[in-house]
């Protein structure tokens, strides 16, 4: 089924909406959930959020990109969920070290974004245009979908130690336009 | 502003849409470590006919050569041999370019077959252990989560529960359907929406009809099919939107009234212009 009728069977508020994205997009969502959390019940509990937060979003939300919009909110369900085994200290997966590394880019535990209408979004934005293709996927795997570096090389035909100089670089560009976005680090 | 490290990783999640795309076409078209192997497990495949076919062009450019040194015009014949070469090349790029094509749409078969048109995702794949080779059991976990997954719908034991979830009252004479079954449900502050079955158990399979009226003007068909018959009925002063495969097999009606959407969609039975004329009419 296409993504657009799937999105107007949540707009009828039909219960096949639900069962559509998950025969579509189950398995891309449970992959995205278990690389952030690696452990398959939390996994599967936030791929269900995620069904269910797309069903109370939908309507009035029109998603433009479907797959792209799924995949932020069971990012976040993940990240929420991770937060939350935190406080319990259950496992994390590689997001201490994702937040490691994107330490690097904040010098200051508290960065003021500056200027009003100034978004920590759009920084982010423009800097992945800027970013070559090959940095920026690397950079998105990596940050984005929780990647480990050796899955990302091995994705790529690439030497880990080339991945890492990647990150490395991009993770140094980030934080130089954090700066040069009057951000004080 | 960002106060740590997390919001930072949290900012992360409000990249374009584009950014994300990219990765999971990537995905859906393979690592370039998978393409790799694919094709040099082709060339593999291609070695055995690579060396008789090798063999089989030295033999022939040494043939044509001995000839036209025979002849004593080797210098004119000596760019004989060129064209078997480029055709020897030729063949040689050739075997593992079409057994890699080949490869590659194998893959993408294979894909498609792992994942009945689901996004396939090499290294998303890999992250939640999902087993290419032992698709049967990745299908049966995609089946049983497909059958538990919670219905966003509150069941309720009677129409005054439902209307006090939905905010509104829907009213339907008990004698709709004789005979059958009802399950009623509702969404908060949105929809009323009963289910008549054949039999008490709530079969699935065995339901016959539901009605649904909401808040709004929204179409609560969800019928995205495209029907041989659709047309617009004048049922007691409501224009009600038929579709289906003729006037005597309607797959849903849909009409509004005093602020709500009222729908009908059959299950595995018929509705013909008289039964919704009745149904409309009873339903307020």
């Amino acid at each position: 089924m296409e993504d657009h009728q799937i999105i107007d069977l949540y707009f009828a508020r039909s219960e096949n909406a639900i069962t559509e994205t998950a025969s579509k997009y189950g398995r891309m969502l449970r992959a995205v959930t278990m690389r952030i959390l690696r452990n398959q019940e939390d996994a599967d509990e936030c791929v269900s959020d995620t069904y269910m937060k797309t069903w109370n979003t939908i309507p009035p939300t029109r998603p433009d990109v479907f797959s792209a919009f799924l995949t932020k909110i069971a990012r976040n369900t993940s990240i929420d969920r991770l937060d939350s085994n935190n406080a319990e200290k259950r496992g994390a997966g590689e997001i201490p070290a994702i937040l490691d590394e994107l330490e690097e880019c904040i010098s200051d535990p508290r960065i003021p974004v500056p200027g009003e209408g100034i978004e920590v979004r759009e920084v982010i934005n423009a800097f992945l245009e800027s970013e070559k293709p090959e940095a920026r996927k690397i950079f998105v795997r990596r940050y984005f979908f929780g990647s480990d570096v050796k899955e990302i090389a091995e994705f790529y035909d690439l030497g880990e130690s080339k991945v890492k100089m990647s990150l490395a670089r991009s993770r140094e560009r980030l934080k130089a336009r954090l700066e040069k976005e009057g951000v004080t680090v | 502003m960002i106060k740590n490290n997390t919001e930072l990783l949290r900012a992360m999640s409000e990249i374009d849409d584009k950014y994300i795309v990219e990765i999971l076409d990537e995905d859906k078209n393979g690592s370039a470590s998978r393409v790799k192997k694919k094709n040099k497990a082709a060339v593999v495949r291609f070695l055995p006919y690579a060396v008789p076919a090798a063999a089989a062009v030295l033999i022939v450019f040494a043939v044509s050569r001995m000839g036209s040194m025979s002849s004593g015009t080797q210098m004119a014949e000596s760019a004989a041999p060129a064209p078997v070469y480029e055709e020897a090349a030729a063949a040689s790029d050739s075997g593992p370019m079409e057994a890699a094509d080949y490869s590659n749409s194998d893959k993408s078969d294979s894909y498609s077959a792992e994942t009945g048109g689901i996004m396939a995702s090499g290294s998303l794949e890999a992250a939640a252990e999902f087993d290419a080779e032992n698709m049967d059991e990745a299908s049966e976990g995609d089946r049983n989560e497909l059958s538990q997954i919670a219905s966003p719908f509150r069941e309720c034991a009677d129409l005054d529960e439902a209307a006090g979830v939905a905010g509104f009252d829907l009213n339907l004479p008990d004698d709709l359907i004789p005979g059958s079954g009802r399950m009623i449900n509702a969404l908060q502050d949105e929809m009323i929406q009963v289910i008549f079955f054949n039999g008490d158990d709530h079969d699935p399979s065995e339901e016959i009809l539901r009605i649904r009226k909401a808040a709004g003007d929204r179409d609560i068909t969800g019928d995205h099919e495209d029907h041989a018959y659709e047309d617009i009925l004048d049922i007691s002063g409501y224009e009600v939107t038929v579709r289906g495969e003729s006037s005597d097999n309607i797959s849903t009606a849909l009409w509004k009234n005093d602020g709500y959407t009222y729908a009908v969609l059959m299950g595995n039975e018929t509705c013909d212009v008289k039964l919704l004329e009745r149904i409309v009419n009873e339903i307020e």
